[in-house]
């Protein structure tokens, strides 16, 4: 009997604020059991986020490894020239192909520019963290205190998908900047297809009880709080979050079926689509400050301002507004 | 008499002005306390470093944090020491 067909299209744009868009789209490929024809068309793809090509190459990437895609299956590129370039220089075509890319367009990336990377252990990431590093630090000519922010922020991101996640595969990361004058901003996308922050969580059994995945979220993004405290302090993403309301940015934390946002904008909802693993998306304004020397000075008082206010519960939105939760 | 050797470590020249990562302080940890078990003292020296990461602060000043009197932080950045207190009173017996 052949195998079934899958068909899933990427029209269009999808931007920071159009994660979940992409989630929906890549729905299919998460629940999948058995092989299939897997066609994944891009030919109208506008725009794919850092973020959205990090969970795009980190779920066909599970699904190649998985032995789920069936002879005939196919990535359609992007009928736009430079949306078909960009995507292949961010190493897509490699990691999906498991080939490499045209060799001649590699040697014009522009200055500032690194393809998503694949990191699966501590030497792996480290790495990363000071590639995209350098690289936004190039593109968007940061200050020295700037750039060992993006460094913090990237290392313990990343750190988290290998002691947390659970996988043999690791994670993937991809950033980039854009440096033009009066909205100077980059950002981040790290995506793994690991257990997912609820699963991870729930192994302290000072956590065992949580059963939502928003709560779950809400909770890990607390100071201290982590699956595995003997080896793990637990503030990296608190430190990230504080980082980010000085500095007027957002970081979206996605797994299972919540997402939270900390930084500028503080929420937490459910999304009726399921996201095994966890995406962690960093959005940072570059004229304003990363400053965290001012973050590590005020740690103990917003530990305390944390342990003073309201535990994490659940806001359901019956129709969530992407552009409002992204502003 | 035996004389005890004194080992100094400078992360910085290795490894940069910002040190991030739980690995690279493990592995730093792991390097002082075998220094420290064969009765050397152990002088870190955290001249020219800008920054440190939480998890290497937690993995190198938190877990050492007993380690005695054999072991001693010079040229601490002043920017890290609240969040060196922090991670030391972290790992604190409640």
């Amino acid at each position: 009997m052949a195998d079934p067909h899958l068909y899933i299209e990427f029209s269009g744009g999808f931007a920071f604020n159009r994660l979940e868009q992409t989630i929906e789209r890549l729905e299919p490929l998460f629940s999948m059991t058995e092989p299939a024809v897997v066609i994944v068309d891009l030919t109208r793809l506008v725009h794919f986020s850092p973020t959205s090509i990090a969970l795009f190459v980190a779920t066909l990437d599970a699904t190649i490894e998985a032995g789920l895609l069936s002879e005939g299956s196919a990535v359609l590129p992007p009928n736009s020239p430079p949306v078909r370039r960009y995507l292949e220089r961010m190493n897509v075509v490699r990691e999906l192909t498991r080939q490499e890319a045209p060799e001649d367009f590699t040697r014009r990336a522009p200055v500032g520019f690194r393809p998503c990377e694949h990191f699966r252990d501590d030497s792996d990431y480290a790495a990363v963290a000071r590639e995209l590093t350098d690289a936004l630090s190039e593109r968007c000519l940061v200050t020295k205190e700037a750039r060992s922010a993006i460094r913090v922020c990237l290392d313990e991101i990343c750190e988290n998908v290998i002691h947390h996640a659970d996988t043999p595969r690791g994670g993937f990361a991809a950033a980039q900047g854009w440096p033009k004058k009066g909205r100077r901003q980059f950002e981040i996308g790290i995506a793994d297809l690991g257990v997912g922050i609820r699963a991870s969580l729930t192994k302290n059994p000072d956590y065992a009880d949580i059963e939502d995945d928003h709560v779950a979220i809400a909770t890990a993004l607390l100071p201290r709080v982590t699956s595995t405290p003997a080896r793990n302090a637990g503030i990296g993403l608190f430190v990230t979050s504080l980082l980010l309301a000085i500095n007027g940015g957002v970081m979206l934390v996605r797994s299972g079926c919540g997402p939270a946002m900390r930084g500028a904008t503080t929420s937490e909802e459910h999304r009726a689509t399921y996201l095994p693993g966890t995406v962690v998306a960093v959005r940072a304004n570059m004229d304003q400050p990363l400053d965290l020397k001012r973050v590590y000075a005020a740690l103990e008082e917003a530990v305390e301002k944390v342990a003073r206010g309201p535990q994490p519960r659940v806001q359901h939105a019956d129709h969530p507004d992407d552009d409002a939760q992204a502003r | 008499m035996p004389t005890t050797q004194t080992m100094t470590l400078k992360p910085a020249d290795e490894f940069g002005p910002v040190l991030a990562g739980r690995g690279l302080a493990s592995a730093l940890r792991e390097e002082i306390e075998r220094a420290l078990v064969a009765g050397h003292e152990v002088v870190v020296d955290l001249a020219d470093v800008d920054t440190v990461s939480p998890s290497f602060a937690d993995e190198l000043f938190g877990k050492l944090a007993g380690a005695g009197a054999g072991l001693s932080f010079v040229n601490v950045p002043p920017e890290i020491e609240p969040l060196v207190r922090f991670v030391v009173s972290g790992r604190q017996p409640a």
